[in-house]
């Protein structure tokens, strides 16, 4: 009983110092709060399973575990394949405000949450947790190559869809394709 | 300009996030999630690369929990799965009848003890036992389920007739009681837990929903009637018993395999069909059969005059010179 609650207490102390940083991660690779919500629950359980089986940092293995859960699709049909509304190509507007930045924001998001769960996780690590690809290719279970291959794929994505969705010219942006 | 995107999609990230926090209790919500998951779980399990269905209840406490808790099968889970070995795994709201006997008796006093009897091929009763793990028990099982008001208990057994395992729930409080007995090991425990909460109401044209009151019940068979997942297919007598003769079809959806390591599961439906026999005046089944591929079972229902020896039938029984786990 003791070591279950010692297990206990771990978790929470977990939650306590990096929930918030956790929950933003759920959140992005989910789309929305309340299947992030769920994410990070579905990710905590794992966790919770484990229990004394993990050696090492649990912390590792909940983050480990939140992006293969995402990358493998969980949710997938509630969550990971909803369609974008096609909003269609607006004007675009001579001087950009603060509007505009919003609507960039907003679209970007979206588009995020467009892509396949693997690149949406690929990117979310790249570029929310600012992982280098080797450190991506860790956490994911998979090669550099492929963290690669689905962070260049997932911009590329992103940026159509931006465009799609915002009047934005693709061009606007070029595609960093070889970040470090 | 490809710094300029980088950023973009940096700052639109943290704009979407900006305001989230983890929420209170998520922790605890996922602790309750793992101990009901630990607990009564009825399953379909298909062993191999072909989805061979067999029935399975994983039941008890594994860890450092002590008898306080451990638990035991509860025929109200609601959700999630477990793997039992190898093979594929399959929600648990999606068992077709295995509640239909509690679901029956949920009405006021007066009510008939519901009695089920199922017998299955491809069934398998996985049990953890508080502080020695799991036990799988001979396949092929006879569940006999006694029902009344918020207590349940159910006799498995070889077709024999020699009683493996019991299991009583008691959800009369708060709480849910489950009191197991293993014969096998001579051993019996007791475990103490939250209520699942409940789901939501059945509405798909499917029977996937068996928690039902007699009223729902028959109300479930019309719908099934009408909305075309049941087929009218003539009258028969079952038992003495003028009966409705309805073929059902559905889909377990949510399947996942079980050869993944665990954490993945790349969905799959599994077929089923089967008939329903009905009273013809009441509507409430008399029969159930269904066979998926590689599985198959047999319910048949029975009301029962709720009299001093029916409703001893609901109460654990702990034979004497057996253990406390």
């Amino acid at each position: 009983m003791q070591e279950a609650q010692d297990a206990d207490d771990a978790v929470e102390r977990l939650l306590a110092e990096r929930g918030t940083q956790l929950m933003r991660t759920a959140v992005l690779l989910a789309g929305s709060r309340h299947d992030g919500e769920d994410l990070l629950q579905a990710a905590l359980e794992r966790l919770i399973r484990q229990g004394r089986r993990i050696t090492g940092d649990p912390e590792g293995y909940l983050r480990r575990t939140l992006y293969n859960l995402a990358a493998d699709g969980w949710r997938r049909q509630q969550t990971w394949r909803r369609k974008l509304p096609v909003l269609g190509a607006s004007t675009p507007t001579s001087a950009p405000d603060l509007t505009a930045a919003v609507d960039l924001r907003d679209a970007l998001i979206r588009a995020l949450h467009q892509l396949s769960p693997q690149q949406r996780a690929t990117v979310v690590l790249r570029y929310w947790e600012q992982l280098s690809e080797a450190e991506a290719a860790e956490v994911l279970g998979c090669s550099p190559g492929t963290v690669k291959a689905a962070a260049s794929r997932g911009l590329r994505r992103m940026r159509e869809l931006t465009g799609q969705l915002t009047g934005r010219a693709e061009n606007d942006f070029e595609l960093t394709e070889n970040r470090k | 300009m490809n710094q300029e995107f980088d950023e973009e999609v940096k700052e639109s990230m943290k704009w979407f996030t900006e305001d989230v926090e983890v929420p209170t209790g998520l922790a605890a919500q996922a602790r309750d999630q793992v101990r009901r998951q630990r607990r009564a779980r009825m399953t379909w399990i298909a062993s191999g690369t072909a989805v061979a269905a067999a029935a399975a209840v994983v039941i008890g406490a594994v860890g450092s929990g002590g008898p306080g808790a451990a638990a035991s099968h509860h025929v109200a889970a609601k959700s999630g799965t477990h793997q039992v070995g190898r093979g594929l795994t399959v929600e648990t709201t999606s068992v077709v009848i295995k509640r239909v006997d509690r679901a029956l008796s949920k009405a006021a006093t007066g009510n008939p003890v519901a009695f089920t009897r199922e017998s299955s091929t491809g069934a398998r009763l996985a049990v953890l036992i508080p502080h020695s793990g799991p036990v799988e028990f001979s396949p092929d099982l006879i569940a006999e389920t006694w029902t009344r008001g918020a207590l349940t208990k159910t006799d498995y057994m070889t077709p024999a007739g020699h009683v493996l395992f019991s299991q009583q729930s008691d959800v009369s409080s708060a709480q849910t009681v489950d009191t197991s007995v293993s014969y096998t090991h001579r051993a019996w425990w007791r475990g103490t837990y939250s209520v699942p909460a409940s789901t939501k109401p059945q509405v798909a044209c499917t029977l996937g929903e068996t928690e039902l009151t007699r009223a729902q019940w028959t109300r479930e068979i019309k719908k099934l009637l009408s909305c075309g997942a049941a087929t009218f297919a003539g009258y028969e007598q079952v038992d003495g018993v003028k009966a409705v003769k309805l073929k059902l079809s559905s889909t377990i959806k949510n399947a996942c395999a079980a050869s993944n390591s665990p954490g993945k599961c790349t969905p799959v439906a599994v077929g089923w069909s089967g008939v329903v026999w009905a009273n013809a005046s009441s509507y409430l089944p008399v029969r159930l059969m269904a066979h998926g591929d590689k599985f198959s079972f047999r319910i048949d229902f029975g009301w029962l005059t709720p009299n001093a020896a029916n409703l001893a039938k609901l109460r654990p029984s702990i034979p004497a010179g057996f253990r406390h786990v």
